[in-house]
């Protein structure tokens, strides 16, 4: 993976989406990356506008009302226009180039859609329902990953070292290509987590393929995902993206872990 | 009339040269210099003073506060200060005086009373433990125990909302509903194959089935209320758990922290419970300790803009622990004696600083600063009543302090009511001090007519002598009081001649020969100019002559104006004269007194009458030149002739009396002796002699009252003389009661010696009479009539040839004299 050239930020306003969208700009500054902001109307609140007899209840009053499409629209309009500020004040502050649009549909199709013109897709966590976990777009997202995807937890960075997982050595040239194409605008150090007793080999492969990272061993199935949290230092985790086996449920489990940005390799 | 006598009388002899000045022998006194001599302790010529003193600062009663009234030159401050510091050494000094914050009622202070040095130490040592609580909170706060049993609270309350929408979701997932999140909340939406069933889709379901996901919808909503409704709950637990958990960690903080302050101050229950309540309020408000990160930052911007950065002395928010020592009596050894030498209201009860603070005027109680009352609470304070009486509200204050019994700290324009911002009131203390004002004679009757509060709080008045009596005791007693100020002031040490000279000097300053002067302020003066002139001559002793230079450069410095008036009258710019004789004209003398100089001039004194109905024209009373003491004087002139000359006729004569070449005002009566001279001489035009000079008063019946300046006036006329040529004929008469004031200089006393100028000393008008004219006054017969050619005779004789002109001229003759300005 080179770095990349385009990247897609997908854009709600939630306090998810601004980590990702501190990282595309973080990332995009050095490299001279065209940034593409997106923001997708969900068709599943399109469609419940316009059942009849449609209520929702207020988030902080949990009172009813009836949902009225033209109200909607006119939110979901207004968090549009909030995301594109947000996105030209960060990015024309670090003259980062930048373009937005609008798409319409299923959230996770329409952005795999529009990734697949983009080098890398970076996304918030989850988006505006409650709770800790990745949410239902990242989930499937990276369930079957068509393009690299940076996922964001609320408040991270991604200012620290680079760790990228290897299922084993012979993967460890693929999974540093792709580490490295995010250590090195960060300027950042790479290290490579092989299984036990593979760090050798994968030093090897490293040498060979004229790729400078560190190896280090570490508990890792074969699928290469890691059994263990990753060292503190650590602010970015790139996995293969086999290692989610299209999983919604390990994917869970494996952001809870990480407990810090990660990117999921194609 | 009786026939002539013998008018012509001889002129009397004049004082004896020993009876001009009262010599002090300096062997009687006793040593050789004056650091043989013992120092006195004892205050010299003061006994009244001294008694009251003792009293007052003895007597313990309210109320008994002193008053030091008398001249300031006899060096009442002092004395005070010497008997208070003296009594002072035998008390204990007094606790510390200290305010605290009051933690339930911030504007008002509480006062902490601390044994002496404690409140110092306790101060010091909080504010070391103060300067550990903000790192040691944080590191509390920052550490991991704490932050994960933080997150735990957090993480256990949040995900119990989570969990439940999540569970409802799922739940609703299975009954092919989606939980949806709009901007504004959540609804439910039928789903089918995942997506959300499109409307068109929806409204062709049977009507049955679609009330029947209304009402399934309806009844998730109902349940995703009652979790809705749960949040603010959960949130609230969320913080009080995180309050408790904030409290807990803080508290161990603190404690730990106090532990060493506890121990050292156990015996202190007022410091422990401040530690209790410093305690309670840390505890209480920790969320603001810990996030003075954000204050720090705001702080280090204001600095930047120029604006201070908070009130001085310590962090802002640690500074409502502090402990504001008033009065620190750490180094004292006892009970404290203050001058306060600016007494101010403030300067006196005390004050509360204020600060600009980002266009606000902001205080707290560690801005309270003392007054003198505080630092002499437990002592005594010595005030110059005249700067206080001077100072806005500073009396009022001083009487509402002494008559409470306490120290209130509130600004004069509170007291006033004239402004209302938000400030501190400090919790009064209680007052027990002596105070002691030093004022003059006048102040202090004044303040007694005037003021009903002053005679109940100031009952001791300690009345200062301005001399002592000049007896061989005193005159030791003297000289020893003059060693111990050489010796006290560091000067050269004086022999007994000079200590004699200044005994001498001290009774000339008393305007006494058998007096000494109670203003030690111009002794100390004395003594000090001498021994610089001995410094200047090489002498490592003083010696008399050493004084008489000191006197004599001082008299120097200080008589340009006598000068002034001497050249005047040698000029002849003023009319003197000091041989020949003339009617109606008489040299009478006054004493100028400009700065602390006095000195005698001689004045033309003269009279002229004429025919008129009894009037004595005072020209000085009439152009209101003249004090009323001498206009008193003249009207009793009127008396004595009324009584001796016009007992069974009418007094018919007019006469007017004139000071000379007087361009300001003339006041006192020691010139009517002189002024009846030179009516009389008028009256029975006889001349008087032009080179005698006449100072003393006179009653109605002729006689001679002394005067005050006898010196001065004498020496005044000298001076003239002198400078014209004594001839051996020259004089002054003064008042028989007034010799034994005469302390005269020693080139008076040389002349007066070898007869080239005289002093006599009269005791009734016909005795001056004579000396001036020459001839006798003469005694009425068995006819009482006076002898022919006598003055008396022929005052008589004229007033008699007055009446009957009048009578022949009849009243319109005086009133026509009245109307052309006669009378």
């Amino acid at each position: 993976m080179r770095p990349p050239r385009r990247i897609l930020l997908a854009l709600d306003a939630s306090s998810h989406s601004r980590a990702g969208l501190r990282a595309a700009v973080r990332l995009a500054a050095p490299t001279g990356a065209e940034l593409v902001g997106i923001f997708v109307h969900d068709i599943a609140l399109l469609r419940l506008a316009g059942l009849a007899g449609a209520t929702e209840i207020d988030a902080l009053s949990a009172e009813a009302r009836a949902v009225e499409r033209a109200r909607l629209e006119r939110q979901m309009e207004a968090l549009a226009r909030r995301a594109r500020r947000a996105l030209a004040r960060e990015a024309d502050r670090r003259e980062v180039r930048w373009s937005f649009r609008t798409a319409r549909g299923r959230v996770a199709a329409e952005l795999r859609t529009a990734a697949g013109e983009a080098d890398l897709l970076i996304l918030g966590v989850r988006g505006w329902f409650p709770g800790r976990g990745p949410g239902s777009t990242v989930r499937a997202l990276l369930a079957d990953p068509a393009t690299p995807v940076l996922v964001l937890p609320r408040k991270s960075e991604i200012e620290r070292e680079v760790y990228a997982v290897a299922a084993s050595p012979e993967e460890a040239a693929e999974v540093a290509e792709a580490g490295g194409a995010i250590a090195a605008p960060l300027g950042q150090p790479l290290t490579i987590l092989v299984p036990r007793g593979t760090g050798e080999r994968a030093a090897g492969v490293l040498e060979e393929s004229g790729l400078r990272a560190s190896v280090r061993e570490a508990r890792i199935d074969s699928n290469g995902l890691p059994l263990e949290p990753p060292p503190p230092a650590c602010g970015l985790l790139v996995l293969p993206s086999t290692s989610l086996r299209g999983d919604p449920e390990t994917v869970r489990r494996v952001l809870r872990r990480a407990g810090c940005p990660v990117l999921v390799a194609t | 009339m009786t026939p002539p006598q013998e008018t012509a009388v001889a002129v009397p002899p004049s004082l004896a040269a020993d009876r001009l000045y009262r010599r002090c022998d300096p062997a009687a006194l006793g040593f050789e210099t004056t650091d043989e001599v013992e120092p006195l302790e004892e205050v010299v010529g003061q006994p009244r003073a001294s008694e009251a003193l003792r009293f007052g600062i003895g007597m313990r009663a309210a109320g008994y506060h002193i008053f030091a009234l008398g001249p300031e030159q006899s060096d009442r401050r002092g004395i005070v200060r010497r008997y208070l510091r003296r009594q002072a050494a035998g008390e204990p000094r007094p606790g510390d005086l200290c305010y605290v914050n009051d933690f339930d009622q911030g504007h008002c202070p509480d006062a902490l009373y601390l044994p002496a040095g404690v409140g110092g130490r306790l101060s010091r040592d909080l504010d070391r433990c103060l300067e550990e609580l903000k790192p040691a909170l944080q590191g509390a706060f920052e550490s991991e125990e704490y932050q994960t049993r933080r997150q735990g609270v957090q993480e256990e309350v949040g995900e119990e909302h989570e969990a439940d929408l999540e569970g409802l979701r799922e739940e609703a997932a299975e009954k092919e509903l989606a939980l949806l999140r709009t901007p504004g909340g959540f609804a439910f939406a039928p789903v089918k194959d995942g997506d959300v069933v499109p409307p068109p889709e929806f409204d062709r379901l049977p009507e049955a089935e679609r009330e029947e996901l209304k009402a399934r919808i309806e009844g998730f909503q109902e349940r995703l209320q009652a979790i809705l409704r749960q949040l603010p709950r959960r949130q609230r637990e969320v913080r009080e758990r995180m309050r408790e958990l904030n409290r807990e960690v803080a508290r161990r903080v603190v404690r730990d922290l106090f532990a060493e302050l506890r121990s050292e101050y156990a015996e202190y229950d007022a410091v422990l419970e401040h530690l209790d309540a410093c305690e309670e309020d840390i505890v209480d408000n920790v969320r603001q300790l810990v996030g003075g990160q954000q204050q720090e930052e705001d702080g280090r911007r204001r600095a930047a803009a120029g604006a201070p950065a908070s009130i001085p002395g310590g962090a802002p928010e640690l500074r409502r622990y502090r402990v504001n020592v008033l009065v620190d009596h750490a180094e004292s050894e006892h009970a404290p004696v203050l001058y306060e030498d600016h007494p101010t209201y403030q300067n006196l009860l005390g004050r509360v600083e204020h600060l600009p603070v980002m266009g606000a005027l902001v205080t707290d109680f560690n801005m309270i600063r003392a007054g003198s009352l505080h630092r002499a609470n437990g002592g005594y304070l010595v005030v110059d009543a005249h700067r206080l009486l001077t100072q806005p509200f500073a009396w009022e204050g001083l009487k509402r302090a002494l008559q409470s019994g306490e120290l209130r700290i509130e600004s004069p324009r509170e007291a006033m009511g004239l402004v209302s911002t938000v400030s501190v009131e400090p919790e009064p203390m209680p007052l027990q001090v002596k105070v002691v004002l030093l004022g003059d004679r006048v102040l202090y009757y004044l303040l007694s007519q005037l003021d009903p509060d002053f005679p109940q709080l100031f009952k001791v008045a300690a009345d200062f002598a301005d001399e002592m009596d000049r007896t061989p005791e005193d005159e030791a007693l003297y000289a020893r009081l003059v060693a111990t100020m050489v010796k006290e002031n560091e000067l050269r040490p004086f022999d007994g001649g000079a200590v004699a000279r200044v005994i001498e000097r001290s009774a000339r300053l008393a305007g006494d020969g058998e007096k000494l002067t109670a203003h030690t302020r111009e002794v100390l003066d004395l003594l000090r100019q001498a021994s610089h002139w001995a410094g200047e001559d090489g002498a490592e002793i003083v010696g008399a002559g050493h004084v008489q230079q000191a006197i004599d450069h001082w008299i120097y410095r200080s008589d340009r104006i006598r000068e002034r008036v001497q050249e005047g009258i040698l000029r002849d710019d003023l009319y003197i004269d000091t041989e020949g004789a003339r009617e109606g004209q008489v040299n009478g003398l006054s004493v100028l007194q400009l700065g602390g100089f006095a000195f005698g001039r001689p004045s033309r004194i003269t009279a002229r009458v004429r025919l008129g109905s009894g009037e004595l024209v005072d020209i000085e009373r009439e152009v209101e030149m003249a004090g009323p003491i001498h206009s008193k004087g003249v009207l009793i002139l009127q008396g004595f002739l009324g009584g001796r000359y016009a007992t069974e006729r009418p007094l018919s004569l007019s006469a007017s009396l004139v000071f000379e070449q007087s361009y300001s005002g003339v006041e006192g009566d020691s010139a009517s002796a002189a002024e009846l001279f030179a009516l009389l001489s008028a009256i029975a035009e006889v001349p008087l002699r032009q080179s005698i000079a006449v100072t003393g008063s006179v009653n109605q019946h002729g006689e001679i009252q002394p005067i005050g300046g006898v010196n001065e006036k004498v020496e005044g006329f000298f001076d003239v003389c002198a400078a014209r040529g004594l001839t051996g004929e020259q004089g002054v008469i003064v008042p028989a009661p007034n010799v034994k004031h005469l302390m005269l200089r020693e080139d008076v006393r040389r002349a007066a010696e070898e007869g080239r100028f005289h002093l006599w000393a009269i005791e009734t008008v016909d005795e001056g009479m004579e000396l001036l004219t020459g001839r006798r006054m003469g005694e009425r017969d068995e006819e009482g009539e006076f002898p022919e050619d006598s003055i008396n005779g022929r005052i008589a004789d004229r007033l008699t040839r007055f009446a009957e002109l009048r009578r022949q001229f009849g009243p319109a003759a005086t009133r026509d004299g009245r109307r052309n300005g006669d009378a």
